[in-house]
């Protein structure tokens, strides 16, 4: 029997997992479908360098296709997607999906979602890791790990400190931009009534953003093209970690595959893993003696549901979770009639806590000063003539921002993943059904309630009609169909990430978390994959 | 008997020339199609001539006629024309082209009128006027001819019943007077095959009137066509015609390229357009086409726009939006991005305001701040802001979409929030019931 460690998936779970194993002195073979990102062009400008020197700006912007126009006649975010970053969404043939009350995105790049990411880097608490059936300070003792191999800007000693626990390797924070800046003197002014009546802190972001070098990534120096792609690497994606994996030599990448299913033997052990190319011409089988799922909570679901079928098990997965997710805009009157800086380090610069006592009603707010996203899609929100909108716009331009807020999840049983057939040649496709609480109206109205009032005492007027609810998936923090567990059933995880019911096999993702904190989980992601390889026994 | 040789056709790229020259290749041998602009789509085989029939001497057409069997002369001044135009594109055009014919030999000619020239109430018809002074030049000039008078032509795309679709689909449908005279419309696709029968054989000296196989009372057309546009059930509001009429006339000479019909369309709702009997058509009714099935109420497809055009409204749009003349470069991508977009064919309503916003100024003012409040998914505001993402990437314009005034911010935005009130209130006055009329399709 082949002695091989096959991990599947190399977004920020697989390659956080590949690359503890490499420390450790593992060999491992990682499969991915593994579209690659294009150059950034001309990495020495500034954004308005951009459109300044491009010879065709307008089709670096907008796309080829003008698929980063937002048209005023469809429903579409306030934002169109950079064409930049079009490849991390491309579909691949075979995956189709079918879903009620859930838009689910996927990716197939080398480096997954997080490719896209705004390297919001979050550690969860041990109060919202409870049911989590290990010592919370394995996870954070990964946290550390993971930030000392990617470098996560952030204060550890300011307002937040509790709800975002300090661990190693944190950087300074990055330098505030002056919207950043106002906002946190008008906080710092009417603290104790935030606080008190808004049950409301704020301070500084975590991000995965240098804000000074490490190894051959350099401090991050304000270009100002965060959306449009950072073009020095400063802003961690995955990726970085797969290069890194690739200098060692006991590292495989098989780039162009699918993994569609696990070949299992009459006991249920994995003895390998059935491949199709991306381009669906050729499908072979790589051996192996552990396989560790790390393709996202819904790829991972798939390949599982899809190994049971072939074995004649129809399963379905409960407890399927994502962060809903609130953009609420709003106009900081301090700022109006300002110039905006283009050349700032765009993302999150200051994150907010919002706790009004019970854990389940919390909320975790991001600031985003909105200054290089397009014009149009904001300008044509607005009411009335495009021209006075306009005219408004560019007055407010500089005193515009976003708080995007998450909301927590908890497993249900009515939220689920299953698999049904498709196509006429032994095809199938994911099934995904979401129902959101009966609570989450009232829950999630008035937290936007106590933040609208919160930005109120910071000068700043957000109005009701702008708040837009995101639909189910489009925050795209998938977790919670294999769950972990002290002492679960088939189809759930023990603590070292194996999933019970089939033997050789790991889950590296987000399946295996068993609950959802209102918080980006990307960087939990890392670190729980850190911690499950920390301790991986392939034999055992 | 001898196969035909060739046919001359005027009116070529219009609605019933085109179907013309779809079928006319089974009767005849040569077709050669006289139009003013390039058509956007020549059957196979058939020769374009470029010209107008009142173009200057020496004449290209004219040679043209000397070696044709037969002429179908179709082209004719329609819509909202002054008396003088009609007089010139129908009667002196007619006159031209049938001494030019007689000149040249033509064995047949065929001179397509109007059922209008003999509805007895023809008050303030300046087109039924002039078509049958047309058809006392044909009779003139000593032409071998035959006069053919259609009915009203339906059919996919035809102005006519897309003229009364828009009423119909209206939420409460207005009637011109009592709505029980009675129309016998045509479906084009016969109406062509028809002229060119008539075409390849004898002349008529009677005129032959040519109809639709059903025959339907305004109030019934108008129910049947809401019903199959599913527009849902019939709503009519009958009005009195008399006195719409007179008005309409009263206003034409100053408003005529703004008002939405003519007193003289109003004709229809006072005459029975039926043909009279005849035994040519008695023996074709059973084999027409009915003219309210699916396929034959489909609305025109919009024209699309001409580059030229877009050019043009992307520099008003410019200077609208930035106060700022767009460059070469923009302008060139605003026209890929609006034919890319399909934004380039507004119909119904959106084309109105769009129409209206390339004036530019005021009007362009008013639109934009309409579409800003009552039609934000406008093909309108859709091209705004088309114009809007392309300023902001543009090398020359993308800091001035960002530029705040450079003082008295505050002010100016208390300003711009009643200049918009102001604007609004107008546009929405004035702009509003076109809305509601055209707006459902």
């Amino acid at each position: 029997m082949s002695a091989r460690i096959v991990v599947i998936g190399a977004g920020p779970s697989g390659l956080h997992f590949a690359r503890t194993l490499l420390e450790r002195g593992i060999a491992v073979t990682l499969v991915d479908a593994g579209r690659q990102r294009g150059a950034a062009p001309r990495p020495e400008l500034t954004l308005d360098g951009l459109k300044r020197e491009l010879p065709d700006a307008t089709e670096f912007f907008l796309g080829r296709e003008w698929q980063a126009f937002v048209r005023p006649d469809r429903e579409d975010e306030y934002y169109g997607l950079p064409p930049a970053k079009d490849y991390v969404f491309e579909s691949a043939p075979g995956q189709a999906t079918r879903s009620e009350g859930f838009e689910p995105l996927s990716s197939f790049a080398a480096g997954g979602l997080a490719e896209a990411w705004t390297g919001g880097s979050y550690p969860f608490t041990a109060s919202e890791t409870r049911a989590w059936p290990f010592e919370w300070a394995e996870l954070h003792a990964a946290y550390g790990r993971v930030a000392r191999r990617i470098g996560i800007s952030g204060a550890s000693d300011d307002e937040l400190r509790d709800v975002f626990p300090a661990h190693d390797g944190l950087l300074e924070p990055l330098p505030l931009d002056s919207h950043g800046a106002a906002l946190l003197a008008s906080y710092q002014a009417a603290r104790e009534r935030i606080r008190a009546r808004d049950h409301v802190r704020l301070g500084y972001a975590r991000i995965a953003t240098l804000s000074r070098a490490l190894g051959d990534r350099p401090a991050c120096h304000a270009c100002g093209r965060c959306l449009w792609g950072c073009p020095s690497d400063a802003l961690y994606t995955p990726s970085v970690t797969l290069r890194e994996c690739a200098r060692d030599a006991r590292f495989e990448y098989r780039s162009g595959w699918l993994a569609t299913h696990l070949r299992l033997d009459a006991g249920g052990r994995a003895t390998g893993v059935a491949l199709r190319s991306l381009d669906g011409a050729r499908e072979e089988t790589l051996a192996a003696s552990a396989v560790v799922l790390a393709a996202g909570a819904l790829g991972t679901s798939r390949v599982v549901l899809e190994s049971l079928a072939r074995s004649g098990e129809r399963a379905e997965l409960p407890g399927l979770m994502d962060n809903r997710q609130v953009l609420m805009p709003f106009v900081n009157l301090h700022l109006v009639g300002k110039r905006f800086e283009s050349a700032s380090y765009q993302y999150h610069q200051l994150a907010l806590a919002y706790e009004p006592g019970a854990p389940r009603d919390a909320a975790h707010g991001l600031f985003t000063t909105l200054k290089t996203a397009l014009v149009h899609p904001i300008a044509h929100a607005l009411p009335g003539s495009l021209a006075r909108g306009l005219g408004v716009l560019r007055n407010i331009h500089a005193a515009l921002g976003l708080l995007n807020v998450n909301f927590a999840d908890e497993r249900r049983d009515d939220c689920r993943v299953a698999l049904e057939p498709a196509g006429a040649r032994g095809g199938s496709r994911l099934v995904l059904r979401y129902a959101p609480d009966r609570g989450e109206p009232a829950r999630v109205g008035a937290a936007l309630r106590a933040l609208r009032r919160m930005l109120l005492r910071l000068g700043c007027v957000a109005p009701p009609p702008m708040t837009r609810w995101r639909p189910m998936g489009a925050s795209v923090h998938y977790a919670g169909t294999l769950p972990m567990s002290r002492d679960g059933g088939a189809l759930s995880c023990d603590a070292s990430g194996r999933l019970r019911g089939l033997r050789g096999v790991w889950i590296a993702d987000g399946a295996s978390f068993p609950t959802l904190p209102a918080k980006n989980l990307t960087f939990t992601l890392m670190a729980n994959a850190t911690r499950i390889a920390e301790r991986f026994e392939p034999s055992a | 008997m001898t196969e035909p040789r060739a046919l001359f056709v005027t009116g070529a790229t219009g609605f019933v020339g085109r179907r013309v020259l779809a079928c006319a290749a089974e009767r005849f041998g040569r077709v050669i199609a006289l139009a003013r602009s390039e058509p956007a789509d020549l059957p196979a085989g058939v020769e374009l001539l470029h010209g107008d029939l009142l173009g200057p001497a020496p004449r290209a057409w004219e040679r043209a006629l000397a070696g044709c069997d037969a002429v179908l002369h179709l082209a004719a001044t329609t819509g909202k024309a002054a008396p003088a135009e009609y007089e010139r594109g129908i009667v002196d055009a007619t006159a031209a082209l049938a001494a030019a014919a007689q000149r040249a030999g033509v064995r047949h000619f065929v001179y397509v009128s109007s059922i209008a020239v003999r509805f007895p109430d023809r008050a303030h018809y300046p087109y039924a006027h002039a078509k049958q002074r047309a058809e006392q030049r044909v009779r003139e000039s000593g032409v071998r001819a035959t006069i053919v008078r259609p009915t009203i032509v339906a059919g996919p795309g035809s102005p006519v019943m897309q003229g009364f679709a828009t009423l119909a689909l209206a939420p409460v449908t207005p009637v011109f007077g009592d709505g029980q005279r009675r129309v016998a419309p045509i479906h084009v696709d016969d109406l062509a095959a028809l002229l060119v029968e008539i075409a390849a054989g004898e002349p008529s000296a009677e005129p032959i009137e040519l109809g639709g196989p059903e025959t339907f009372t305004l109030d019934a057309l108008l129910s049947g066509l809401r019903v199959a546009r599913g527009g849902g059930p019939p709503r009519l509001a009958h009005l009195p015609l008399a006195p719409i009429r007179a008005l309409l006339a009263a206003l034409e000479p100053a408003l005529r390229p703004i008002l939405p019909l003519t007193a003289g369309q109003l004709a229809t709702f006072a005459n029975d357009g039926v043909p009279v009997p005849s035994a040519f058509r008695a023996q074709r009714t059973a084999a027409l086409r009915g003219v309210l099935s699916a396929d034959a109420v489909a609305p025109p497809a919009p024209p699309r726009a001409a580059a030229e055009t877009l050019r043009a409204e992307c520099g008003v749009f410019a200077r609208h939006l930035l106060g700022i003349a767009p460059s070469p470069a923009l302008v060139q991508r605003y026209v890929r991005q609006q034919r890319a977009l399909g934004l380039d064919a507004p119909a119904g309503f959106d084309a109105l305001l769009v129409a209206f916003a390339r004036r530019g100024g005021l009007a362009l003012a008013l639109a934009d701040s309409y579409a800003g409040w009552l039609a934000r998914r406008s093909v309108l505001r859709t091209k705004l802001v088309g114009v809007l993402a392309l300023l902001e990437t543009a090398p020359e314009s993308f800091a001035a979409v960002d530029a705040p005034d450079a003082r008295l911010a505050w002010p100016r935005l208390v300003l711009r929030g009643v200049a918009e009130l102001a604007t609004a209130l107008v546009a929405i006055v004035l702009l509003a019931p076109l809305h509601v009329l055209l707006g459902r399709r």
